[in-house]
């Protein structure tokens, strides 16, 4: 949206209206960032203050506060008010010309606005509708609220995060929110092609618990065919050692191993003794050695503290095995290989300056990612959509202003 | 008459493994596309090894983890090793109109299959490669696996308890999933430029990379404020009290998350526990941080004499998000799940019926479905060769002698 490479963006020409919260808003950035034009709308004097995604006075600046600038970058930003009738007439207007929205709604409430899929098809019957809801359209759980955890929690990834004796852990990122928006980014993008041969849109309703439960199909298969729920295992693989994350000399690091013997020898050479090369730990899986997990894991523990992150990034690659740094959010911001690919990009931040961001999750070569723009403020685009476009005077705009409507 | 489904006449060569780029294509397949899964029984992809097993019998055909990523899909064995096996491919290629592939940086070059080499039989094709770290970069020789991405992406090291150290998610490859869905958003937004311009493209997605951009607000966060989402159990800068709180029965638990003054106070009628409604440690989000041990105390108290389906119900019924930890024996008892058909199946002669995980989005005019098994070795031999290419009975044999197909 900010920079012109002079090639064409995949998705442009394509209107989106937003009406996602943190749980979907990511994944319509990546539909905005490939070229589509996307309408962000959002209640009337909801949005957080300030520049940092803070709240209310006094509340720490956070993670979450953040997503919402971030997930929201490459959009264009309305405010309307869906309680009120003005508000939904604009929407319904809005909606006659658009090609997707995308609503994380409870089930039932756009319904109960005149704002439901079959009220909007009938304005626009080649309207792609996705609902991106915590457990869907319909059941026991339909009206059930979410948060991040109680997500990952109900779609089965929760369980299997942690030490096995104590309780599960989250991650301070939302896991079960970023799988669940790109879901429905990407069945979005299926039902706007699937246009292209019925003439029509449709409902797409997408489980967030679902899009959890997907990635927690390992697990599940292993339930199914064996009747064990997989437990929580910590950091080491006890059943694949020496599978696992190991403190070392100036961090963590997680190691697969590939290669046994190659691997013996180095955590040899390093220990200076030949324990790990006993032809009892041999075997042609991790799992072989499972039996020895007691004696295998303290061995490596030892041998990673002597060593950092990039020796044994080095050394991983060097005897065959698979490796990666536990990196905080700063390192990665300064990971030497990121810099090297040019993948950050720096944009101006309102009120802080530059910042970098990350670039394109992907590059595709004739329709290249863009830069967004800096963050807008909520409603920014109110009189170019609403005056300019639909036609409201600018009494109309002051009046749906005081009324709050916009 | 029903309607087609969306991706209907598009046909992808995939010739990926794991699970970066065989969930991506299993979407593809779940929503009409062919997808034709090329694979080697002399390499089987690694969740073909890895167990469980159909009848805990250790064979390639019976893997489930390679079942549930791999229905939908038709499969090949091709040896791209063999000198032989590259025109063969390139043929297919003439047919295909998405190349997808998740192999280590270079491999594909290497074979004679690179991306312009592609277009001489094809010039529109639209050739996916997803490699651990991208194709250029001091990374990009090594290996990855999803676990590995996600200590680089500073994903690991947000997991875990104050004053531990970060715990990875397991046996779930979480930045897998956000890989595939990337590589479907990616795929789907060259196939539209497509469908606009006749012009294929070239993508690249570094598994690295499009993990990174997911963790875009902490990136932010470290450089706006200096702090990022360190571990810090389950607990939330924000709402509190927030936890996994133990419940009655054995490895019981239920995630809470009270995210305002009046969830509070319904919390404390749910808990019968008037004698804290007034109380100044837990009249505001402030304060309830502020006694953060307390109120995680008062939550605990009132779990550990509840099942976490009780515990859920009650608190839900009361506006509180909560959420029962499902394992992957819970998930398939879930009843939400159930509601939707999320568990389906296929029949096969040689495994009989397997349970798998459905689509997590329901169209409500071309829904998807499980219409094929996942593909045992070479199982559509006969069909890609002799109906698709053409060859006859002598030429496939010979294939075969030589060990083209194998």
């Amino acid at each position: 949206m900010s920079e012109s490479s002079g090639l064409p963006a995949a998705l442009a020409g394509l209107r989106l209206l937003d009406l996602t919260d943190a749980s979907g808003a990511y994944g319509v950035r990546l539909l905005a960032d490939l070229g589509a034009e996307v309408l962000r709308i959002e209640p009337p004097g909801a949005s957080t203050d300030g520049t940092l995604g803070t709240g209310e006075k006094g509340t720490p600046v956070t993670t979450a506060g953040l997503a919402a600038r971030y997930d929201n970058l490459a959009k264009r930003s309305l405010t309307l008010n869906l309680d009120e009738p003005d508000g939904q007439k604009l929407l319904r207007r809005l909606a006659e010309t658009a090609d997707a929205l995308i609503e994380t709604s409870p089930p039932g409430h756009l319904a109960d606005r005149g704002l439901g899929y079959p009220d909007l098809a009938a304005v626009n019957p080649r309207l792609v509708y996705t609902s991106l809801t915590p457990f869907g359209q319909a059941g026991p759980y339909a009206e059930f609220r979410q948060t991040p955890l109680t997500a990952l929690a109900l779609g089965g990834l929760l369980s299997t995060m942690g030490l096995p004796e104590g309780p599960p852990v989250q991650a301070g990122v939302p896991l079960a929110y970023l799988l669940a928006g790109q879901h429905a980014a990407a069945f979005t993008q299926i039902a706007l092609i699937g246009r292209r041969l019925t003439g029509r849109g449709q409902h797409v309703d997408v489980s967030v618990q679902a899009c959890v439960a997907a990635a927690v199909e390992g697990p599940l298969q292993i339930y199914l065919m064996t009747g064990q729920a997989y437990p929580r295992i910590g950091a080491q693989r006890r059943l694949e050692p020496p599978n696992g994350t190991y403190a070392c000399a100036d961090g963590y690091f997680c190691i697969f191993v590939l290669d046994w013997p190659a691997f013996a020898r180095w955590v040899c050479e390093v220990l200076g003794d030949d324990e790990l090369l006993d032809p009892k730990y041999e075997g042609a899986t991790n799992a072989l050695r499972a039996p020895h997990a007691e004696a295998i894991i303290p061995r490596v523990q030892e041998f990673a503290l002597r060593l950092t992150r990039a020796e044994l990034l080095e050394g991983a690659h060097r005897t065959g095995q698979i490796g990666g740094s536990v990196l905080t959010p700063d390192e990665v911001l300064a990971d030497p290989h990121l810099a090297d690919r040019n993948f950050f990009r720096t944009i101006d931040w309102p009120d802080q300056g530059p910042v970098q961001i990350p670039g394109a999750p992907y590059r595709l070569a004739a329709t290249p990612w863009r830069t967004p723009a800096p963050p807008v403020a909520p409603g920014a685009d109110n009189e170019a959509i609403f005056q300019d476009e639909l036609g409201l005077s600018p009494a109309d705009l002051d009046r749906l202003r005081r009324s709050g409507v916009i | 008459m029903s309607a087609p489904l969306p991706l209907a006449g598009l046909r992808v060569l995939d010739l990926g493994h794991y699970v970066a780029d065989p969930y991506a294509t299993r979407i593809l397949a779940d929503y009409g596309a062919e997808v034709i899964k090329v694979e080697t029984a002399r390499r089987p992809d690694m969740t073909r090894k890895l167990p469980p097993y159909a009848g805990g019998v250790n064979d390639p055909n019976r893997g489930g983890w390679f079942m549930n990523a791999n229905y939908n899909k038709l499969g090949l064995t091709l040896n791209l090793g063999h000198p032989g096996a590259g025109d063969l491919l390139l043929r297919l290629v003439g047919l295909s109109d998405v190349v997808s592939e998740n192999f280590s940086a270079g491999v594909l070059e290497r074979l004679g299959l690179g991306y312009e080499t592609l277009r001489t039989v094809r010039p529109d094709i639209i050739l996916i490669q997803m490699p651990g770290y991208g194709r250029t970069g001091p990374y990009s020789p090594l290996r990855a696996v999803g676990p590995t991405i996600s200590a680089f992406a500073g994903i690991d090291a947000t997991i875990g308890w104050p004053d531990g150290p970060p715990l990875p998610t397991g046996r779930v490859p979480v930045p897998d999933y956000l890989n595939a869905l990337g590589g479907v958003i990616a795929v789907l937004a060259a196939v539209e430029h497509r469908a606009r311009t006749g012009e294929g493209q070239h993508i690249e997605l570094s598994q690295h990379e499009n993990t990174v951009a997911t963790q875009g607000p902490s990136i932010l966060q470290v450089q706006l404020t200096g702090t990022w989402p360190e571990r810090n159990g389950n607990r939330d800068p924000v709402a509190a009290p927030q936890g996994v709180f133990r419940c009655r029965g054995e490895d019981a638990w239920c995630a809470v998350s009270v995210q305002s003054d009046d969830e509070w106070q319904a919390f404390c009628r749910v808990a019968d526990r008037p004698d804290l409604t007034a109380d100044p440690r837990f009249a505001t989000a402030a304060a309830r941080r502020a006694h953060q041990d307390e109120a995680e105390a008062v939550v605990a108290a009132w779990t550990a004499g509840h099942s976490p389906d009780e515990a859920m119900g009650r608190l839900q019924a009361a506006g509180i998000p909560a959420g029962a930890v499902r394992n992957s024996r819970d998930l398939t008892a879930d009843e939400q799940l159930a509601s939707r058909g999320y568990f389906d199946r296929f029949e096969r002669p040689d495994v009989g019926a397997v349970t798998v995980t459905a689509s997590a989005a329901r169209f409500s005019e071309t829904p998807a479905a499980v219409h094929r098994p996942a593909p045992r070795l070479g199982q559509d031999n006969d069909y890609i060769l002799r109906d698709l290419l053409g060859l006859t009975g002598p030429e496939v044999e010979r294939l075969i002698d030589e060990a083209v197909i194998a």
